[in-house]
Formats: structure tokens, C-alpha cells, sequence
């Protein structure tokens, strides 16, 4: 195939006057613009012929890749890997760009320790868990696999308990992935359904305040999680118990048992797996 | 290479003119040709197909359009270069993970309206239609011919009936291609379009492409009307004296043509956009005009 034309062959036959020198700064300076705000992710090929266009010239390939690797590095975007490679606004990046106003927009980190607290809290005692039983909180976001893709849920919530009248025991793993306020998207679904694949529950949970612009994003993202068997829980106000609003419960998945048994092993203590053989333990009442 | 000049144009409309246009430019492109598209369509759809109604608002509040070139060049004072109205790198389009490489000289609504605008200013100014046709080919041929080095082929959308400005790029081009449905009223408008083009040649001695029009039959569907006629134009192409040829591709109707169209804020890929069926018939279209046009292969 024939390379297609080149600035140098359209100068060469209109003069250089009509084609601005393109510059790393400057495409950076345009790739950051045309992200989504909200971090939705955008393919390399999508992104490079976005800003081709909008420049109204060809962008290469290595403008392109040093531009994109000059913000990754700044920690201005994120990467994904797949169908070439996706790029998305840095959530800090996207809290700057976003319309957010003065709602209060908190980031995952500040959102952690309320989570725990709902977790251990209200979420614990509406499981109905009885005396004998077990439950474990755990905050797994940076625990597992350093390449692994969506194999970190935030918190992994475990109960373990033997039946009172049957013979035998149940363990249900529950994994929650936390999102921002600007940060579930289509992809943020896809991420806690990932993570069922070692867990039983997956659970979205959205910081959504009640004045947020992302309001207009809820139907649709409660409708992805329905389609997938995903709870959602959105969070109102995370100072408080009675900011945590459960929208939908999650499908339990039959997940295969040595994939949780493998997943438990690998993210928990040695002391919490005392703890939860104990309580599957059939000397247990 | 210097470009070849294409003008796809017919009495017509709903013809699949623009799909013409719009899926032969992608082809084109796809081959890795450079493609100019200049729109002389006031409803300016094969701008909106190929730039997005983002860049194409925004080159029509530039007056980087067909008509204000015109109106610099016929009316104005400055004297506009068509380079200063083209936008390169207009595609939406990839294809082997490159943009397809073509450019845009838009059209946009207000074409209708200056395109009368030019024939009362220039007749008050005592000026015969033939003179305006004259010097709007003018016009047209130099940046033309200026445009040529930086492509290889440059296509013109033509405006249904026969405009002054169709008039013009008919004159200029290298081949005309008239896309017809195979059926009676197309047919009909056809015979009467080669008709008029040939009785204005003769009559005012202009120069015309020493070739005769090719008409792609489009829109093709399996039935027996569109067979039949499919069949009178091929006949017709066969006899002594032939008002025009045709290609032997013909596009058929097809949900991924009507879908490709409506893709004007996506970035598809080349090949996704027309489909499985339509990819293989583009690739034959392109082979077929580059015989015809002996081009050399990109």
C-alpha cells in the first residue's frame, strides 16, 4: 500500500504557510482535551486519527506514541491493554476537567476508609450472619497479582458459616470495586464482573452525590449491572451509614470452588484462613 | 501522479450519487490513494459523511466551503487559493491502523443561494450563461490543475439536475460516472442527462473528457425490473454508437451501505464500515476506473 501523504508531500505542493509545525507539547497539549472527562477509555487508533483530524494532518505514529507517553508518565492519562491499546483521562486528571462544580468529589483513596466502615458495619449486619458463623472484611486493592487485570477488587467481604440443621457448610465471597464520582463507566461494570470470576457477589459501588453531573449516567449504568448480575451500591453521603443506598443485589455466580479457594488463599492471612476453617469446621453447631 | 478528475453526477436524485462518492473516495483511500472530495451538492451530505457534523460546522463558519471560495474568488476582492478552503485529514475512517487519506472542499447549504447569487450578479454585469461557464471553468480549472501534485484522484459530488456548477465540473473531468438504479424512471432520467450533456457540447464547442460517461448501476437489487434494465443498459453500452458505458461492479442494496452512511461521528475501520458483501465490489469499482483511467496500481 502506498504511505499515505505525507506533510512533507502536501507542503511540497501548497507551501509549508498552511501547516502548522506540530510539536509533542502541542499534541499532548490536544490529546488531554479529547478524552472523556468521565475516563471512559479511547483506543490509540481512535485517539491518533481523532487528533489527525483535528490538526488537519496526519499525526505520526511516533509524535503520537511520544506525546501519549509523555502525559502517561506525568501520570496525566492511564493505559489499557487490548484491540491496540486504550487511553484514559488520570482520575485526578478528570476530577480537574469535569464539571463537577463544588459537589463534593472524593477520590477513591479518601472513599476507602467509609466503605470499610459500611462494610463492617450496616452491610455486615443486614448478611444476618449467625453466632457460630465468620466474617471477614478485607481491603484487597493492592494485593494479588502486579500484571493482573482486574484482579483486585477494592474490598473482598467473606462469610463463612456451617448450615443448623443440614449437613455442611457455605462460604460466600463477596468483591466490592469502588468507583468516583466521574469514574463508572460501562468499563467500571465490566471491571466487577471480572472480579466474580474468583468471588460469588460482585458489587459496584458509585460515589454519587445527589447534584452530581454523572447523575445522567445512573440508568444506564444500573442497567448494565442488572444485565450482568452486578449489585450496585451508590453512595449519597460517605460520612455516614445512611448515605449507602443498595440499587440492586447482586446475582450469585457459581464460581468454580478452587478458583475462590485459590483467590482466598493468595489475598488472605494465614490467621484469617484459621479463622474462616474454623468456622466450616463440622464440629461447629 | 497527477490527480484524475471524477465527476459523479446525475439528473437524478436519490440515485446514490453520494454513496457513490462517499463509498468510492473510502476505496479509494483504502488503496492508498490520495482523494480529494469537492462538494457541489448545496445539501452538502457527502460533507457530513466524510467530516462529522462537528468539523463540518466548523469549516462552514470558516467559510472554508466550495461557495467561499467563490465568492472570494468571482466577487470578492482577495483572491482565495482552493488550498486555503481544503481540509486535509477529514476521515473518520481507518484502514490497516491509518487514517484514509482524504481531504474536503465542503459545500454547505448556502450553495443554492450564492450559485444564484453569481448568475444575477455576473448576467447584470452583461455577462451570457456561456460566458459564465466559461469563466467559472475558469476559475476552476486552475486551482485544479494546481490541486493535481498533491492527489491522486479528485472526485466532485454533483447536485441533482444540471446546475451551473455541474456544468462546469462535467467539463473538467477526466471521467464522469452517473450511478443509476436499474429501474424505469432512473433509466428515463439517464437517456435524458447524456442527452443534454452531449447537445451542450456540441452547441457552445466547449471541450468535454474525450470519454464517454460510465454509468455504475447502484442500488441493485434481485428482482426482475432491475435485471431487465440492468440488461437494456449493458445492451445499450454494446451498440454502435453508445451514449455511455458501464461498469461491470454494480453495488447492491445492501443494510451495511445504509448503515455505513449513518456512521458519521464513529471511527470505524475501513472494512467493518461496508461489510463483507460491499468491500469486494468497492475493490473491483477501483480497479475497474483505474483501467479505465489508466492508473497505475498504488
Amino acid at each position: 500500500m502506498r504511505p499515505l501523504a505525507s506533510r512533507a508531500m502536501v507542503e511540497a505542493a501548497w507551501g509549508p504557510r498552511s501547516i502548522p509545525a506540530l510539536s509533542t507539547r502541542i499534541v499532548a497539549e490536544r490529546l488531554k482535551t479529547l478524552l472523556p472527562p468521565d475516563g471512559t477509555p479511547v483506543l490509540n487508533r481512535v485517539l491518533r486519527l481523532m487528533l489527525s483530524r483535528d490538526f488537519g494532518q496526519t499525526v505520526s505514529d511516533e509524535l503520537y506514541e511520544q506525546a501519549r507517553d509523555q502525559l502517561f508518565d506525568a501520570g496525566q492519562i492511564g493505559r489499557l491493554r487490548g484491540q491496540g491499546g486504550q487511553v484514559f483521562l488520570a482520575k485526578s486528571e478528570n476530577g480537574r476537567t469535569s464539571e463537577a462544580g463544588p459537589s463534593d468529589a472524593l477520590s477513591e483513596i479518601k472513599l476507602m476508609p467509609h466503605l470499610e466502615r459500611f462494610l463492617t458495619g450496616s452491610f455486615r449486619k443486614e448478611l444476618d450472619i449467625p453466632p457460630h458463623g465468620e466474617c471477614l472484611v478485607k481491603d484487597t486493592s493492592r494485593l494479588g497479582p502486579p500484571l493482573g487485570r482486574w484482579a483486585r477488587p477494592d474490598f473482598i467481604l467473606i462469610t463463612a458459616m456451617r448450615f443448623r440443621v443440614m449437613p455442611g457448610a457455605q462460604l460466600d465471597v463477596y468483591s466490592f470495586e469502588l468507583k468516583a464520582e466521574f469514574g463508572a463507566t460501562d468499563l467500571a461494570v465490566y471491571e466487577a464482573l471480572a472480579q466474580t470470576r474468583f468471588t460469588h457477589f460482585g458489587y459496584l459501588v458509585w460515589n454519587l452525590p445527589k447534584a452530581s453531573s454523572a447523575l445522567a449516567r445512573l440508568p444506564e449504568i444500573t442497567a448494565q449491572c442488572g444485565q450482568h448480575g452486578i449489585g450496585l451500591i451508590r453512595i449519597h453521603k460517605p460520612g455516614n451509614d445512611d448515605g449507602f443506598e443498595t440499587i440492586l443485589d447482586p446475582v450469585r455466580k457459581t464460581t468454580p470452588p478452587a478458583a475462590v479457594d485459590g483467590f482466598l488463599e493468595q489475598r488472605l492471612e494465614e490467621e484469617e484462613l484459621n479463622r474462616l476453617r474454623k468456622a466450616l469446621e463440622a464440629t461447629q453447631p | 501522479m497527477s490527480a484524475k478528475v471524477i465527476a459523479i453526477a446525475n439528473m437524478k436524485g436519490g440515485v446514490g450519487k453520494t454513496t457513490t462518492v462517499v463509498s468510492m473516495a473510502e476505496a479509494l483511500a483504502a488503496n492508498g490513494y490520495r482523494v480529494l472530495v469537492i462538494d457541489l451538492d448545496p445539501q452538502a451530505n457527502a460533507s457530513l459523511c466524510l467530516a462529522g457534523d462537528s468539523l463540518l460546522a466548523t469549516l462552514i463558519a470558516r467559510k472554508a466551503t466550495i461557495e467561499g471560495f467563490l465568492e472570494n474568488q468571482l466577487l470578492g476582492n482577495k483572491k482565495t487559493a482552493f488550498t486555503e478552503c481544503i481540509r486535509n485529514n477529514v476521515s473518520n475512517v481507518s484502514h490497516l491502523n491509518q487514517q484514509l487519506a482524504i481531504s474536503l472542499l465542503p459545500s454547505s447549504p448556502n450553495l443554492r443561494h450564492f450559485e444564484q447569487k453569481i448568475i444575477h450578479d455576473l448576467t447584470q454585469r452583461k455577462m451570457s450563461w456561456s460566458e459564465i461557464i466559461k469563466g467559472l471553468s475558469g476559475v476552476m480549472g486552475i486551482q485544479l490543475t494546481k490541486s493535481r501534485k498533491a492527489f491522486d484522484f479528485i472526485l466532485i459530488d454533483c447536485a441533482p439536475g444540471i446546475s451551473i456548477l455541474t456544468e462546469v465540473s462535467i467539463r473538467l473531468a477526466d471521467l464522469i460516472i452517473i450511478p443509476t438504479i436499474a429501474d424505469f424512471l432512473s433509466t428515463f432520467g439517464l437517456q435524458t442527462f447524456c442527452a443534454a450533456m452531449a447537445d451542450r457540447s456540441l452547441a457552445e464547442g466547449v471541450k468535454r473528457a474525450s470519454r464517454r460517461p460510465y454509468v455504475l448501476i447502484t442500488r441493485r437489487r434481485q428482482v426482475k425490473i432491475h435485471e431487465q434494465t440492468a440488461e437494456k443498459l449493458r445492451n445499450e453500452a454494446s451498440a454502435a454508437k453508445p451514449a455511455f458505458d458501464v461498469f461491470r461492479t454494480e453495488i447492491p442494496e445492501t443494510v451495511a451501505v445504509a448503515n455505513a452512511l449513518s456512521q458519521v461521528n464513529q471511527f470505524p475501520i475501513f472494512s467493518q464500515k461496508w461489510g463483507p458483501v460491499v468491500v469486494p465490489l468497492l475493490s473491483d469499482l477501483v480497479r475497474e476506473i483505474g483501467e479505465t483511467l489508466n492508473v497505475d496500481r498504488a
